[in-house]
């Protein structure tokens, strides 16, 4: 929880870049705030192959190296703009060493010879070689841990989606292969090719799976990428009153329903859009259950925790809420027709688009930064969504 | 709820589908079924002997898929002793665990005197994709105990349970209580979704 918190914000300042931060003078050493700065360990690239610490502070594409953290005098540049990030294997030899190296841009035809880094810890080092492969690509490329609204506004570019081109292809896939897969969505897919897949979309390639590509792997994709949504389909504010839906159910009467639906027609529009998405899939998924084994239950158990999860996961927290979770996930893959009409697939509509935006404007603060960057991108969307109505 | 200070936990871990549950449900209840349920989380506890005197072995079943990585580390802290279940069918199965092992140690640090068996089920299966000798070179590697079972045929269940008491060498804990009859006094409670009693 505390690593997300410190990632967050330095997300949020990259977002507004050269930002000082309100109350604390600005730096005069720079006009712009670092996207990241730490210590870590460089390799000499002369022929002795010494270890020396330096403090390094990245801003916009240039990393800089410094003696000590108040970055009196700069040691090196290195310009990222062009160049390659790699994570390199740990050494079984030499444990320990959490390495990675930046390639730089070449000069002609001449290679030019790799800086090479040791972290800390994995993680630090992970979290390195992601901050500054955010910076090398194209900037709004990334997909994993971005918000729903960020992906599915730049990807408008590629042609109109109702979901993320990776929830798109992942499903297609399955579809396609996997619907006789037994224990599909629970059995793990390959890690490491899971990874691979994730950097490549994240790279912003929009890899067509290989059609021998394990099912399972692409499953497991597709959960990672809504577990690490930034915030859940269900957004943090409406999870309680999702789950409160649950209890009402019980009964025969209509309250529980039609609490259920004021909730999902409260969903902003994306996250509608996935959701109902997802349910009716895998609704289509249960329909082979007698050869796949998935029943409704069962994908609801493997599925809900990522879709429905509460702000703080806290293990006891997790776990009370559990059955609430996986009977809300079962109603709504059951009643996919009732409570997500095909009638109401729509590429995001002016009206609602605005006043749902402003609803949501006071959340939590993630909610909150992530409806500041929404506005004007959901105008360029809406405006698009008109013309292509148009067309 | 307070913790019971005289409880053993065990904490079952592996990845979905390799019979964690079945192993569970075969030696606290004697039975199994051919059904396909994932488990979120799973306790289940029954009375044991230990030092001469009585106390809880507390069984946790985990959920196969990696979901819940807090909920992992909690167990992981207040488990007494492990249990790392791969299925002989699925080699990816066995490369699950090896993350789930790497936590185990670097939460308990030293895992040279905590009790893990590292288990392979399904050993009545035919189509098999890890060999045994595969199996008894990873626990090598980790230093733990090794056993194939098969919650199917009943093949090695409770062996397997008391293998791994008998590898608590700060404790000296038998299934039976003070060698009167083991079997039907075992009465096992099901606490479902009450991971606070850890």
């Amino acid at each position: 929880m505390h690593i997300d918190i410190k990632k967050r914000k330095s997300r949020s300042r990259s977002v507004i870049p050269g930002e000082g931060s309100p109350g604390s003078p600005r730096s005069t050493r720079s006009m712009e705030r670092p996207l990241k700065a730490g210590w870590l360990k460089k390799q000499q690239r002369s022929l002795v192959k010494n270890w020396q610490q330096r403090y390094f502070v990245l801003r916009g594409s240039t990393l800089t190296y410094h003696k000590d953290d108040k970055e009196t005098t700069v040691q090196g540049v290195i310009q990222l703009r062009f160049s390659k990030v790699n994570e390199l294997p740990p050494n079984s030899d030499d444990p320990g060493k959490y390495l990675f190296e930046i390639i730089p841009r070449t000069n002609g035809d001449r290679e030019r010879c790799p800086y090479v880094f040791m972290a800390n810890s994995q993680s630090d080092m992970e979290e390195w070689v992601r901050t500054l492969r955010r910076v090398i690509g194209v900037p709004t490329s990334g997909v994993f841990g971005k918000s729903l609204v960020d992906t599915v506004t730049y990807e408008q570019r590629f042609g109109p989606h109702m979901v993320p081109i990776l929830v798109q292809k992942c499903v297609e896939f399955i579809k396609e292969h996997g619907l006789n897969e037994e224990g599909i969505f629970r059995l793990p897919g390959q890690d490491n090719a899971v990874k691979q897949f994730r950097d490549a979309f994240d790279a912003g390639e929009r890899p067509s799976f290989p059609s021998d590509t394990d099912v399972h792997t692409v499953a497991s994709l597709l959960k990672l990428y809504l577990r690490e949504l930034p915030e859940p389909v269900v957004p943090w504010i409406q999870y309680q009153d999702f789950l409160d839906c649950t209890n009402l159910l019980d009964f025969r009467s209509t309250e529980g329903w039609e609490k259920l639906e004021r909730q999902i027609a409260l969903l902003p529009k994306l996250n509608y859009n996935l959701l109902s998405y997802i349910c009716r899939f895998l609704f289509e998924v249960q329909l082979n259950s007698q050869v796949n084994k998935m029943n409704v239950e069962n994908l609801a158990t493997v599925m809900g925790i990522n879709l429905l999860k509460p702000q703080i996961e806290d293990p006891i927290t997790v776990m009370k809420a559990t059955p609430q979770i996986q009977k809300m996930m079962t109603v709504m893959i059951r009643q996919h027709e009732k409570l997500f009409p095909v009638s109401k697939d729509v590429i995001p509509s002016p009206p609602s688009n605005k006043s749902e935006s402003q609803k949501n404007a006071p959340r939590s603060f993630v909610g909150w930064e992530s409806a500041e960057v929404q506005d004007p991108k959901e105008i360029i969307l809406t405006v698009l969504g008109k013309l292509l109505r148009k067309i | 709820m307070p913790e019971q200070s005289n409880d053993y936990r065990v904490v079952v871990f592996g990845a979905g589908g390799v019979g964690k549950s079945s192993l569970v449900l075969r030696f606290v209840k004697g039975t199994f079924r051919d059904t396909y349920i994932p488990t979120v989380e799973d306790t289940y506890r029954q009375v044991i002997s230990c030092d001469k005197s009585v106390c809880t072995l507390q069984i946790t079943d985990t959920t196969g898929s990696h979901q819940f990585p807090a909920m992992q580390r909690l167990s992981i802290s207040k488990g007494h002793a492990f249990i790392l279940v791969y299925s002989i069918t699925s080699k990816q199965s066995l490369e699950e665990l090896k993350p789930i092992y790497q936590q185990v140690l670097a939460i308990k640090g030293n895992v040279e005197a905590i009790p893990i068996m590292l288990v392979g089920n399904k050993s009545d299966e035919t189509q098999r994709e890890v060999e045994t000798k595969d199996g008894e070179a990873q626990a090598n590697q980790w230093k733990c105990a090794f056993m194939e079972t098969s919650a199917k045929t009943n093949h090695n269940v409770t062996e397997l349970f008391q293998e791994l008491l008998n590898l608590d060498k700060k404790r000296n804990m038998s299934l039976n209580i003070d060698g009167k009859r083991s079997g039907k006094q075992s009465r096992a409670e099901r606490l479902k979704g009450k991971c606070s009693v850890m």
